[in-house]
């Protein structure tokens, strides 16, 4: 995993190399609609040479470069800009980028554009993480990605963001940050999740409210259980039935400009749950790689599926097994349980699929105690 | 004060115990839940035999809605504690409430099926109070709650309770 926990390395532009380059000035790279969808892209000024400044779009090919303003004000001729949407500047690679004879010093250009898309629209989720990770290490990318992450479940989770749309839009301009970190941020975004494997390879999923075979590791059977720590929860605050999701960032301006609000549109209010449990509080969650409105309302359906208890609460189990034979067990993948002392459809748990969430093992007393929460459906995909 | 009829201020003043009850107001009517150390029984009619004088204390056909369950489960009632919070001239500026716990056994896998089978979180529960011989008229209830959080385990179940 040592890739993993490598910071992402945008490019300096002074380390390209690029006649008059600035120092510090970090290749950022744009990707989905900042053109139609609301927000625009903030330009990094990168470099000065023969009068001309050089203001950086993104530091890959940009597929259209639209509105150019200063300080939020749109240039109606912008004729004192030259726009370059895919050009290898100096022989170093294709870039997007302005120049402009102007010093605009410390203004604020933004522009309108398509970022890394694919033809039709944005790249989902799996083809940008490839990317960042390909930034990461450039030469060695798809050897990297064959054995730094788990096949099927990145098989998996790429179905589910085609199935479900799932679009990626954002801007990675931030140089502090883990790759590994980076992609938990995407998918758990996307309601999904990512952990490390006892093999040491990153797990990823993206929870769209049912599972696949494939995707469950390991079974738990009553004989392993400690039976008096065997707890089942269900709790009011679990419920979610009325949400406010705040998506479409603005990364000129670093706000979300977009809104689905429960309280102004129904269908951001889940009925069913409000009639068996009240209006809960209302949850506020910002989703700041997300600007397409069918992607948030593909989300909020899952939020849905999981979270508004509808036909059945939201379940938590906390238990303990006797000793340390399930060892392999670790936290994030779904495992097959039985206590027959709880009920699931009118019948005794058995077999019933549970995700585990948080794991403590503990070699003193040769115990290993479990939180996980119980899932719904088997399906296909 | 108690806002007590005059059959439970007698009973009361008899010094007599007074018994409890968990009122669970579910979708197929009401569930009434009383100490795994009691023997009572609920819903005797009231006759009209003589034994009942007609003083206003008694109300024919008790009032009374219909109840589904009637079980001796409650372990422990619980500790019920709220509290004032004042600043220095003594006015209140915060009322703390904490969620009042009730543990109910789980005998033979009641809770375990009932919670199964019926939504029990945000039901409307009441802990109501009352003396063995005086009709449901005259109970009086002590608290006014919503079930906020279920724990079961295979012999107890507790339930969370938020004051409505």
């Amino acid at each position: 995993m040592r890739e993993l926990d490598q910071p992402i390395k945008l490019p300096d532009a002074k380390d390209v190399g690029y006649t008059g380059a600035i120092s510090g000035a970090m290749m950022q790279i744009v990707y989905g609609d900042f053109l139609t969808e609301a927000g625009t892209i903030p330009c990094v000024h990168f470099a000065t040479n023969g009068g001309l400044y050089y203001w950086l779009v993104s530091g890959k090919p940009m597929k259209s470069i639209g509105n150019i303003y200063v300080e939020g004000i749109m240039e109606e001729s912008a004729t004192d800009f030259t726009i370059y949407e895919d050009n290898n500047l100096e022989g170093l690679g294709n870039i997007a980028y302005l120049t402009t004879p102007t010093d605009y010093g410390y203004k604020k250009i933004s522009v309108g554009g398509e970022g890394r898309m694919d033809d039709s629209s944005s790249l989902n989720l799996i083809e940008v993480a490839s990317e960042v990770f390909g930034q990461v290490l450039v030469d060695v990318a798809e050897a990297t990605i064959a054995t730094d992450f788990e096949s099927s479940s990145w098989a998996l989770t790429g179905q589910r963001c085609i199935l479900q749309g799932y679009k990626f839009a954002g801007i990675i301009r931030d140089n502090n940050i883990m790759v590994g970190q980076l992609i938990l941020q995407m998918v758990s975004e996307w309601f999904g999740d990512a952990w490390i494997d006892k093999s040491g390879k990153l797990v990823t999923i993206v929870d769209i409210g049912t599972i696949v075979e494939q995707e469950i590791k390991g079974t738990i059977f009553q004989s392993d259980l400690v039976e008096t720590s065997i707890i089942l929860t269900q709790r009011l605050d679990d419920v979610v039935n009325n949400l406010l999701m705040k998506y479409k960032y603005d990364f000129t301006n670093q706000r979300y400009l977009g809104n689905k609000d429960g309280n102004e549109d129904p269908t951001y209010k889940d009925i069913n749950s409000i009639n068996a449990y009240g209006n809960v509080p209302q949850r506020t969650l910002m989703f700041r790689w997300v600007k397409d409105d069918a992607h948030i309302s593909k989300i909020k359906d899952v939020i849905f599926t999981i979270y508004a208890g509808v036909p059945r609460p939201y379940t938590k189990l906390g238990f303990r097994l006797k000793d340390l034979r399930h060892n392999n067990i670790y936290a994030g993948p779904f495992v097959r349980f039985s206590y027959n002392k709880f009920y699931k459809d009118g019948v005794p748990m058995e077999n019933e699929v549970i995700r585990i969430k948080n794991i403590s093992k503990d070699f003193n007393r040769m115990i290993i105690d479990i939180t996980a929460e119980d899932m719904e459906v088997i399906s296909n995909v | 004060m108690l806002d007590e009829t005059v059959s439970f201020k007698k009973a009361r003043l008899a010094g007599k115990k007074l018994k409890l009850a968990l009122i669970i107001y579910g979708d197929r009517g009401n569930r009434v839940y009383v100490s795994t150390k009691e023997s009572i029984t609920i819903g005797t009619p009231l006759l009209a035999d003589g034994s009942w004088i007609a003083d206003g204390s008694y109300i024919a056909d008790g009032g009374g809605d219909p109840i589904t369950d009637f079980q001796p489960l409650v372990f422990d009632w619980g500790v019920m504690s709220e509290e004032l919070r004042g600043n220095n001239f003594g006015n209140v500026i915060e009322r703390t409430l904490r969620n009042y716990n009730i543990k109910l056994l789980n005998r033979q896998q009641y809770w375990s099926k009932l919670i199964d089978r019926e939504r029990i979180l945000n039901r409307d529960a009441e802990l109501v109070g009352n003396y063995l011989d005086l009709p449901e008229s005259n109970q009086i209830a002590f608290l006014r709650m919503k079930v906020v959080g279920i724990t079961l385990t295979n012999k107890y179940c507790i339930l969370e309770l938020e004051e409505r």
